[in-house]
């Protein structure tokens, strides 16, 4: 059997069993794999060692989590077993910075070709996207684990403020790499985009302020989301959001947008070189099927004051009826949640951006089998500007065995040890890799947790530079 | 190969070490939340004017206040027509009998068969204590006349008399049949004149059937009855009038359950009368008690008997005021008095008119000023509560009521309060004893009183699960007399600190 045909016969394999491939947006050891063809994603510039490459499905399976604070050992106490078995709070809440980050992307690539023709390599991608982007303050945690005793006077308010955006779409992107110098590489994609679905806040803002002589509370609230959904989706005649027959497969292509990557490679010699990168740099413009959420104060009567809701107390009368009367207390209760009911309304097209991420890297190759990078990548998210800073080696060894290992910092996350080994089967290249190795046996307590594995088919290879030229 | 087997045994000693921790991530067993923290809330506000504590006592509508805000109870006795004059117009009801007799002409002849007329006349008087009527417009009377005679049936009479007058002017002159020896005529809307007071002459001309009395003598007797005679207004002369007044009132200050002694200083009390007679009264007050239940009686006003003039007019005004001094239950009280209204009182003997819508009516004010000193008045009060039903308890770990006042009233508070459980009739935890509330405002300032009720754990469930809350107040004045006024309030805050610590269970419902 030749090389080839085994090539295809595993392409005919992949394709037949593998579910999908997720691709992380965050510093990852892939990045620096300089034979992972994958690597390009962050740098489009690349000039891959290979004359074409394909993958279905299983290309990359792996999972991003930037989680700056939010610790699972921290929110349980454990029995004596070593099982969770209580919430604490308090304890969630003292472990808590005063703004937290949660992330999560995956990406899921149906179809993968790289093809090199007579000046370049196209690319051709089709695949979707899934991206969760939290920020929290410690408020709600704080005021959870204390109640509001430890949130008293005008100035220490207990502040609840969140945002989110989650975003799912397809991507269709076709690429095309060139060397236009022996020292100069571009690179770019073209994306066509079509979002699913999108919930984004506008606004997630709650604060209670407890008087500190008469402990009157004052709740600001001003909460709005705007969101997309695929048409199974409704506003019903409550005006709350319903599910309504079945999903539609025209609604994946209902929400069009565009996005582009650029990135350029200068190589100043043979050991040295540097790349600067553009990465999903475009919109998604949600047409059809959007609803808003809003949450401000209703005014339902005696609580509401100037657009918040302010409990004082009640007279005395009513407070007898409500320590007496049992029906009088329920529909007190049910009078004040009024104030806080969210209206759901369908609203008109809007625009969300991508996660546009900004690159500058520095390679310096010992030889062509260990290189040695220094990368500053910011990632520009919803919730605000996300920088890092990676310190890498990446080395081959034994003709197939590539291995890559990372230090990565971040806001709040110091400890990414990374570590990424790639091993070359026939014309298969399966690689493992995560950006952080403690990270793996404990993700729920760590700041940063990637995991990428792959499987990459190099139909043709002419060249194989990371393995050492044969000697004869 | 080797590269490879060391790289699985890397992978299966990871996915060893982790699958030892499973059971550290299996959040299946988690049943919990531990809660543990302080909440501070606002329970109640109020702010209570002086004017609101009166309607929570149901008294506003018995206050009163001057534009710089003094108080004061107000109190009226109206006493409407104490003296009417028809009570003078009327008379009593009289009658008379008269005898008249003649010779029979026919006694030894047989009758003639013809009627007899008898003619005579008579004086009727009627009679008052009071009044002497000498012209005077009837309003009401009827004259009722009986007839036997031994000549026969009288069959019509004839009435005159020069001292009654119609409407025209004209004398009185009625001719009507008679039956059974009866009859009878109304004096309504006729006018009196006379010379004589109270007496008019009546003449009669009775026909008498022919029944053939052979008796030496005739005769006819008449029986006249006069009824229901008053008049609607008469001239003529007003002897000394009097009639007796008593007032037995009980009054009100505050409820039932506010119990104590009130020294009421300056309290005013003042009569207006209207007297619409032509002619001068006199109101005599000879007793004036105020009782206090338990106590004796004292009297409210001194010297008696009190004598106050009360001349004619149209219009009410003040003919007395007075400012007295005393004691007084907080919860009210019982005024009795008695008087005399005398009519003429100088017996003046002068020609006056008199009608019968004249009268006398009177008004007594009494106000008691807002000025007072207390000594332990006590306020008893119950509120209903019903928390058993609360989940609340079980976490609560201490529960502090913060209560702060900010008074301007010149009173002293102190306060007990007393969970009660009624289903078991005991007090089921005592929670504020004998504590200073409000201090008083003595200078007008607002004194600001803090407050703290600690409820701890083991007091929570017994409080929660009363049904009752029982309040003992106790105001005083330090010996002063104060002064209350509309724009004095109390502020009110109550609040609540509530420690918990627990774990609130997923399984427990």
């Amino acid at each position: 059997m030749t090389m080839n045909k085994l090539s295809r016969i595993l392409a005919v394999i992949a394709l037949a069993s593998v579910i999908g491939t997720t691709d992380a947006q965050n510093v990852s050891p892939v990045d620096f794999m300089r034979y992972n063809p994958y690597q390009m994603n962050t740098n489009p510039a690349t000039d891959l060692p290979y004359e074409s490459v394909m993958s279905l499905l299983i290309g990359n399976i792996g999972l991003d989590v930037q989680n700056t604070t939010l610790r699972y050992d921290n929110l349980f106490e454990f029995d004596e077993q070593g099982r969770p078995s209580l919430i604490n709070l308090r304890q969630f809440a003292d472990s808590m910075k005063k703004n937290n980050y949660l992330s999560a992307d995956t990406q899921v690539d149906f179809f993968t070709l790289f093809r090199r023709t007579r000046h370049g390599r196209i690319t051709i991608n089709w695949g979707v996207k899934a991206q969760t982007d939290v920020r929290c303050n410690d408020g709600l945690f704080k005021l959870l684990g204390y109640g509001n005793g430890a949130f008293v006077g005008e100035g220490n308010p207990a502040m609840v403020d969140v945002s989110f955006n989650m975003t799912g779409y397809q991507e269709l992107a076709v690429g095309y790499q060139i060397n236009v110098t022996d020292k100069l590489s571009l690179g770019g994609k073209a994306k066509l985009l079509f979002g699913v679905a999108n919930v984004k806040t506008k606004a997630g803002d709650i604060q209670l302020i407890t008087d500190a002589d008469s402990y009157a509370l004052r709740l600001k609230e001003h909460i709005a989301l705007r969101s997309s959904f695929p048409s199974v989706f409704y506003i019903n005649d409550a005006g709350n959001l319903a599910t309504r027959g079945k999903f539609n497969i025209g609604d994946l292509f209902q929400n069009p947008g565009f996005g582009i990557d650029f990135a350029a490679e200068y190589r100043f010699n043979e050991q040295w070189s540097a790349v600067a990168a553009v990465r999903d740099l475009g919109f998604i413009h949600w047409r059809l099927n959007n609803f808003s959420m809003t949450g401000d104060i209703n005014d339902a009567g005696q609580f509401y004051d100037n657009g918040d809701f302010l409990y004082d107390g009640v007279d005395v009368d009513q407070m007898q009826l409500i320590l007496s009367d049992k029906d009088y207390r329920e529909q007190f209760m049910d009078t004040l949640k009024q104030y806080f009911q969210v209206e759901f309304d369908q609203m008109g097209k809007y625009n969300t951006m991508l996660n546009t991420n900004l690159m500058f890297r520095t390679n310096y190759d010992l030889n062509p089998c260990n290189r040695f990078s220094a990368q500053v990548q910011g990632r520009f998210l919803g919730s605000g500007f996300r920088p890092a800073l990676t310190l890498a080696y990446c080395g081959s060894f034994w003709n197939n065995l590539n291995v890559c290992a990372t230090y990565t910092i971040m806001p709040h996350s110091y400890d990414n040890i990374g570590l990424g080994l790639s091993w070359m089967i026939a014309t298969c290249n399966i690689y493992l890799t995560t950006n952080n190795l403690l990270g793996c046996f404990k993700p729920l307590n760590a700041s940063s947790f990637n995991a990428q594995v792959g499987i990459v088919f190099n139909l043709w290879m002419p060249e194989r530079r990371y393995v050492k030229p044969a000697k004869n | 190969m080797k590269t490879s087997k060391i790289l699985l045994a890397s992978l299966a000693l990871a996915l060893l070490f982790v699958s030892c921790k499973k059971e550290h991530y299996n959040v299946g067993n988690v049943h919990g939340v531990v809660a543990e923290g302080e909440l501070l809330l606002p329970v109640a506000s109020q702010t209570f004017t002086v004017l609101d504590m009166m309607e929570r006592f149901e008294v506003a509508d018995q206050v009163n206040w001057s534009e710089d805000g003094d108080m004061w109870f107000s109190f009226f006795y109206d006493s409407i027509a104490v003296l009417n004059g028809s009570e003078l117009l009327k008379f009593h009801d009289f009658s008379f009998d008269g005898h008249y007799t003649y010779e029979n002409p026919y006694t030894t002849t047989p009758t003639p068969y013809v009627d007899t007329v008898v003619s005579f006349e008579h004086e009727i008087t009627f009679e008052s204590d009071d009044v002497h009527v000498l012209r005077a417009q009837m309003k009401t009377g009827r004259l009722n006349f009986t007839v036997e005679s031994n000549v026969g049936n009288v069959q019509h009479v004839m009435l005159r008399s020069a001292n009654i007058k119609d409407a025209m002017g004209h004398d009185f002159e009625l001719g009507l049949p008679v039956h059974d020896n009866m009859f009878s005529f109304a004096l309504d809307d006729f006018l009196l004149v006379t010379d004589v007071p109270n007496t008019l002459n009546l003449g009669f001309e009775l026909t008498i059937n022919a029944l053939g009395a052979t008796a030496p003598e005739l005769y006819v007797d008449v029986k006249v009855t006069g009824e229901e005679l008053a008049f609607r207004e008469m001239h003529g002369y007003v002897d000394v009038y009097t009639t007796r007044n008593r007032v037995d009132s009980v009054f009100t200050l505050f409820p039932d359950n506010l119990t104590g002694m009130l020294g009421v200083e300056g309290a005013r009390i003042s009569v207006k009368e209207r007297n619409s007679f032509t002619l001068p009264a006199k109101l005599i007050v000879d007793t004036a008690l105020l009782f206090n239940e338990g106590m004796e009686p004292v009297s409210i006003l001194d010297p008696l008997p009190l004598t106050i003039d009360m001349p004619p007019q149209l219009h009410f005004s003040e003919v007395f005021n007075r400012r007295v001094n005393g004691t007084v239950n907080v919860a009210g009280g019982r005024a009795f008095s008695t008087s005399s209204f005398i009519v003429n009182p100088e017996g003046f003997s002068e020609l006056v008119t008199l009608v019968d819508t004249s009268r006398i009516d009177t008004r007594v004010d009494v106000e008691i000023p807002f000025s007072f000193t207390m000594d332990d008045i006590v306020y008893l009060d119950t509120t209903n509560m019903e928390l058993a039903n609360l989940e609340l308890p079980d976490m609560i770990e201490e529960l502090t009521l913060e209560l702060t006042i900010v008074s301007t009233l010149p009173l002293n508070l102190k306060a007990s309060f007393y969970a009660y459980d009624s289903e078991n009739d005991r007090v089921t935890d005592t929670l504020l004893m004998d504590a200073v509330i409000t201090r008083a405002s003595l200078n007008g300032r607002p004194e600001t009183t803090n407050v703290s009720l600690v409820v701890d754990e083991s007091s929570v469930e017994e409080v929660m699960h009363s049904d009752h809350i029982i309040m003992a107040y106790l105001l005083d004045t330090d010996d002063r007399n104060v002064q209350l006024n509309v724009n004095q309030k109390v502020d009110m805050y109550l609040k609540v600190r509530v420690k918990y610590n627990d774990c609130i269970d997923f399984n427990e419902n």
